[in-house]
């Protein structure tokens, strides 16, 4: 239950972590920890299947996509100075 | 249940979506054949939604999917309100599709084909389907088709409508899924008949949060107003093409979802009152800002956000009568909308321009185009022999009928806007006829482009002369949305 | 400013949230569809995995929406991308390690996702899941190996295939059984390779599909 709990609040802190960081290739391997988090949880909530295509697609395969988008336009992100 | 296969009315749906699967395979072979596929598709649908129409009118038809009872599995309702719909949907399709033969010459060609009858095959899904998690599966469906299919030009404004929309529309979705989730948690199933039947035995504020959702999520998609800051950089940014659909087809189908949900699965209450008046303010702020703008396809994307706020008013009035006012403004601006759009991307695409000066003069140059522009203008203000005039006559009888003042009050509110559109109306057509052209040569229209503009423009001036026809089908369509319990006796078999 | 407006009404979205998810009873007595599903679903289908009777036979439409929905996915990338030359930063060519490693492993992922979706009626999977792992095995091996291509024209026959049959047997199952997506083939016996009626046929067919797909997003994002 203390486990649980845990990878909870790591997975909430993760989410907000990756909306603030700069750094994007940073920002997307954080969330794809958190998609490997969900996919733990739904493993305990005894939804085998969401788990694993949670695992393979969330985790895997989004963040390749994500990586190769940031390959093609830049990886810093800017200032904002206007609102 | 249905006696021939060819009549079962799953074929409107599986039919388009196989031969937009097929679509690849076609190109393979030959290039050119891949232009013919959407209008095959649609001839298919409107032929049998046409013969549907007078059995689905005594009637509803229930057709269950995979051939379980339909509380543990999927049904569509095909009821008179879907099938109008659905003959809509496929009519407007089919004359796009033609326009589309010889507008659409750069870009990926095929891909373009294929998502336009994807697009039709998910609006058609919508209307006809029973449970709640399939009509968001469609929904889907049409959301991301419109979102590939704005960004198709690959410009720069292009691009950056489309990411607005696909961003917005999202967190719209999300909302709708959150919405669904809660009333699977409260009821344990997820046929809309089966929450209607239920919906009495769970009375809790937890109801009206995921109604809240509902309102939210679809309301995205429906430009109601908070919620439109996508609609007129998308409407604007994309081909022309598809800006009539998405104007005649897409939005509609947003409401559609919105007022499904609200009239069969939680019954009549005090938000429609609210609606109203989010339906009458988002009118009023879309006439208003389409008077300043100087381009041609903005101005026709504010007015469309105005007629959107028109119809939620129509059918949250809450009485038979007003639904069927509703629908009937819904007829008009689908035809009265893809007309405009369809002309306006001809001047569009001879005059490589979209600003208003232009426009200087085109009466002369193009002159059956011109003609048909006003008629679609006349029938979207209100003006007698066009349709124009019966739907909003019959929109304001109805607000009449109940005789609030909170509506006496929204009435008075929605002629102002009229007078507003009548007068942006006209300055475009003053400058379309009444300034002298740059150039002086006329242009040649070719046959597939003049075809659809003209019978759009038939069809609003002969349903304006003799709109009873039309009226009784939609007197008995709007009874049959307005009452709940028949619904669910229809579904469960009595 | 704008912060202080966003943060107050994710406040207000949370409460509301919380508020009624804190009001479904969990666990009571009100799930009757999924009792009938659990109590019936072996015998009405012949497939032991029930997960996946509901997927593919009770609510075989959603996942015919589902594939559509992946099929839009892959043909939009292409519209937006049509003739795009981005100069992306060069991949540096890759290390002995990832060449060897990935040479390795390509055929043995390939046979696992092949595994999932094929007993897919029986054990927990199915055809996402394993068309998921096919294309992270198609990621691997471009990783490996970064001048190598596959023909685009392949995966556009598969993926198109793909649905086409399906639909085609959901149109067989509306001649023959009077319902769309009716289960025409016999049931067998449970627990068998070929029990289940018509569900591991399709399930083939989402597998490669879904597989074929998802490659052909990523190579198109790799040029």
């Amino acid at each position: 239950m203390i486990f649980i709990t845990l990878l909870i609040i790591i997975m909430l802190i993760g989410a907000i972590v990756s909306c603030i960081l700069k750094d994007l290739l940073s920002a997307v391997i954080v969330g794809g920890a958190v998609s490997l988090i969900a996919a733990i949880l739904f493993y305990y909530l005894q939804a085998p299947d969401v788990a694993m295509a949670e695992a393979s697609i969330g985790a895997a395969l989004t963040t390749a996509i994500f990586v190769f988008a940031i390959n093609k336009t830049k990886r810093l992100e800017e200032n904002e100075e206007n609102n | 249940m249905v006696s021939t296969v060819w009549q079962n009315p799953v074929l409107l749906i599986v039919v388009p979506l196989g031969l937009a699967f097929f679509t690849p395979i076609i190109g393979l072979i030959r290039k050119e054949l891949v232009k013919y596929i959407p209008i095959l598709g649609m001839l298919f649908n409107l032929t049998l939604s046409l013969f549907l129409l007078p059995k689905v009118l005594d009637n509803p038809i229930i057709v269950s999917l995979s051939g379980w009872k339909p509380p543990f599995a999927i049904n569509l309702f095909v009821g008179p309100v879907g099938i109008l719909f659905s003959i809509l949907i496929s009519l407007v399709g089919l004359l796009t599709a033609i326009y589309g033969i010889n507008y659409i010459k750069k870009g990926a060609v095929e891909k373009y084909h294929m998502l336009f009858l994807l697009l039709l095959t998910g609006a058609t899904g919508i209307v006809l389907t029973g449970d709640i998690f399939n009509l968001f599966v469609f929904f889907e469906i049409l959301c991301i088709s419109s979102y590939a299919l704005v960004a198709y030009n690959q410009d720069k404004n292009g691009i950056e409508a489309a990411t607005k929309y696909l961003i917005q529309g999202s967190l719209g979705s999300a909302f709708i899924l959150l919405g669904i989730g809660f009333l699977y948690g409260l009821f344990g199933t997820l046929n809309m008949a089966d929450i209607a039947r239920n919906i009495t035995t769970v009375d809790s504020p937890a109801l009206f949060i995921a109604m809240a959702l509902f309102i939210t999520g679809f309301g995205v998609e429906a430009a109601i107003f908070p919620l439109n800051a996508w609609l007129p950089d998308a409407h604007s940014s994309a081909p022309s093409t598809i800006s009539a659909i998405l104007s005649g087809i897409a939005i509609h189908i947003g409401i559609y979802a919105i007022f499904r949900v609200l009239y069969t699965l939680f019954g009549f209450n005090s938000i429609f009152t609210v609606l109203a008046v989010i339906g009458i303010v988002t009118l009023l702020i879309g006439e208003m800002s389409a008077f300043r703008q100087e381009n041609i396809k903005r101005v026709l994307a504010y007015s469309s956000m105005g007629q959107m706020g028109l119809i939620i008013f129509a059918l949250s009035i809450g009485t038979v009568d007003g639904i069927s006012g509703g629908l009937f403004q819904i007829i008009t601006h689908t035809l009265s909308k893809s007309l405009l759009f369809l002309c306006v991307g001809y001047m569009v695409y001879s005059t490589n321009s979209m600003e208003l000066s232009s426009l200087n003069g085109l009466g002369k140059r193009m002159p059956l185009i011109s003609l048909l522009f006003t008629i679609g203008v006349f029938s979207l203000i209100g003006l007698p022999p066009f349709i124009g005039f019966p739907s909003k006559l019959s929109i304001i009888l109805a607000g009449l009928k109940t005789g609030e003042t909170l509506f006496l009050i929204l009435i008075v509110l929605m002629l102002l806007a009229t007078v507003i559109e009548g007068v942006y109306f006209f300055r475009i057509i003053q400058i379309l006829y009444f300034k002298e052209p740059d150039k002086e040569e006329r242009f040649k229209t070719p046959f597939t482009l003049l075809f659809p503009v003209i019978i759009l423009g038939l069809l609003i001036v002969a349903i304006g002369i003799y709109p009873g026809l039309l009226q009784e089908i939609l007197d008995r369509s709007a009874e049959i949305f307005w009452d709940k319990l028949s619904y669910i006796k229809i579904v469960f078999g009595g | 400013m704008k912060k202080i407006i966003s943060f107050v009404l994710l406040v207000i979205i949370f409460i509301g949230i919380y508020f009624a998810v804190s009001q479904i009873p969990y666990g009571k007595d009100k799930m009757s569809v999924s009792k009938h599903y659990l109590n019936n679903g072996v015998k009405e289908n012949g497939a032991s995995n029930i997960v996946t009777s509901v997927v593919l036979n009770y609510r075989g439409f959603d996942t015919l929406g589902e594939l559509t929905i992946l099929f839009i996915g892959a043909i939009g990338l292409g519209v937006v991308l049509f003739g795009f030359e981005t100069k992306g930063k060069d991949i540096k060519s890759p290390s002995l390690i990832l060449n060897a490693g990935s040479t390795f492993l390509f055929p043995f992922i390939l046979l696992f996702g092949i595994y999932i979706f094929i007993h897919g009626h029986l054990s927990p999977g199915g055809g996402f899941q394993g068309g998921a792992v096919i294309a992270s095995g198609f990621l691997i091996s471009y990783l490996g190996y970064p001048k190598k291509r596959i023909s685009e024209k392949g995966i556009h026959i598969v993926e198109s295939l793909g649905g086409t049959l399906f639909i085609l047997i959901g149109l067989l199952g509306l001649l023959l059984g009077g319902y769309f997506l009716s289960n025409i083939l016999p049931k067998g016996t449970v627990n068998t390779l070929v029990s289940g009626g018509i569900i591991p046929l399709l399930y083939v067919l989402i597998g490669i599909k879904v597989g074929a797909e998802l490659a052909g997003i990523i190579y198109k994002l790799m040029e």
